[in-house]
């Protein structure tokens, strides 16, 4: 399966949550979204907002410039 | 002007309080956290602390600051005007003798904004017989504005966080809902924020957002007022840990349990946090120079709603206390209100 892929680097709180919340609904349940972003917060407060709301986080890493954070849509 | 106090910051007002959990332990580890004389009656688990220096009097002292909510300065000394005093007013004393302001801002913000907040951050603590007599202000790559006030007041009357009871009322004097409407402030001022906002009227925004600043501005001393005249058991202001933090700090120093069964919230902001997926629901949110939560025994209920109306404050009943371990329980099925 394809992965999706969400640049939301250099945007203004709240947008990378309401970026990324935006681009899960336009998937199909299962689906997997990798968004790419920065700093420790904008990490957190996605990471928070996929649990609070039935997403799943597979996989991320936090380097020195961005983050990555792979997401997989909930199941219907 | 071009520079805006918003854009300058990565997180705004209260948002950029450490959560609780966090500052708990780093007190812990400073060995802050106890070992008090006997004069201190309130320390870091209060609003204000408060210290004990004659049988019928104790000083009040709270420190409050943080980075900018709108980009209007004077609007901004205001409201962080509003949330230092609200921390004396939580404890129902009125009587703030002096306050200190604390200022940062960076070298290419102009004067003139400096110049926007303090008068606005005095102007409110002057309207609230609350003398700003100095302060201090630094060089900083985060502009920030607040400061550190002290009251004085009479230790019999002092209304703690702590002191809910089981069977009593609970109630909030502000809608909830600050950081969604001011999300929508700084982002319909961007194209890509803009955007996400295409599907909420401009009218809709535009009275969530006059309704959230006109929320912080407004004072907390009409409640603090209320408050001395009525015996309420336990009182704090609603800021940032949101509304569930602030009840779970009630619950946990009391010794009870708490339940929300209603949600009043800022007309608009219900739509707002659909889009930005902020917790408004769970009463997660953050809130900035929120209302008093107050927890009152029902049958005074109606003489604090009946001294808080005399004064035009705003009120909801928001839930009530059982026996319990300090929890917080968000129904959810709550009754959300847009108020």
């Amino acid at each position: 399966m394809e992965i999706e892929k969400l640049d939301v680097k250099g945007k203004m709180c709240p947008m990378p949550v309401a970026f990324t919340k935006r681009k899960l609904e336009s998937m199909a349940s299962g689906q997997l979204l990798e968004v790419i972003g920065e700093g420790k917060l904008e990490f957190d407060n996605i990471q928070r907002w996929v649990k609070n709301n039935g997403h799943k986080v597979v996989e991320s890493s936090i380097l020195e410039n961005e983050f990555r954070m792979t997401i997989r849509k909930h199941q219907a | 002007m071009s520079y805006r106090l918003t854009k300058a910051v990565p997180i705004h007002g209260c948002s950029c309080k450490l959560p609780q959990y966090q500052l708990g332990g780093l007190l812990d580890k400073a060995g802050l956290s106890e070992g008090f004389a006997e004069e201190v009656l309130a320390g870091p688990w209060e609003n204000s602390s408060v210290v004990k220096i004659a049988d019928d009097i104790v000083v009040l002292n709270t420190l409050d600051f943080f980075t900018p909510m709108v980009d209007e300065p004077e609007i901004q000394g205001r409201i962080a005007g509003s949330n230092v005093a609200s921390d004396i007013y939580a404890l129902a004393v009125t009587n703030i003798v002096s306050v200190l302001s604390i200022m940062a801002f960076p070298e290419n913000m102009p004067d003139e904004l400096a110049v926007g907040m303090l008068k606005g951050f005095g102007d409110f603590c002057r309207e609230m017989g609350a003398p700003v007599v100095g302060g201090h202000t630094i060089r900083n790559p985060w502009p920030i504005i607040g400061g550190a006030a002290t009251g004085i007041g009479d230790p019999e009357k002092i209304v703690y966080t702590r002191g809910a009871k089981v069977g009593d009322k609970l109630f909030l004097t502000k809608p909830l809902g600050i950081a969604p409407a001011m999300a929508a402030y700084r982002l319909r001022k961007e194209e890509e924020g803009k955007d996400l906002l295409k599907d909420v009227s401009e009218d809709l925004i535009d009275a969530a957002v006059d309704e959230a600043i006109n929320e912080m501005i407004t004072s907390n001393k009409p409640v603090a007022q209320s408050m001395q005249k009525v015996p309420v058991h336990a009182a704090t202001d609603v800021t940032g840990f949101g509304l569930k933090g602030h009840a779970a700090n009630m619950a946990m120093l009391s010794k009870v349990d708490i339940f929300i069964d209603q949600l009043p919230v800022i007309r608009g902001t219900l739509a707002l946090t659909e889009i930005f997926g902020y917790p408004l629901l769970q009463g997660e949110a953050k809130e900035t120079a929120g209302g008093m939560l107050i927890a009152v025994a029902k049958h005074d209920a109606d003489d604090l709603l009946s001294e808080l109306d005399k004064r035009k404050v705003r009120h909801f009943e928001v839930g009530y206390i059982t026996s319990g371990n300090g929890n917080v329980n968000v129904l959810k099925n709550a009754k959300v209100i847009e108020a």
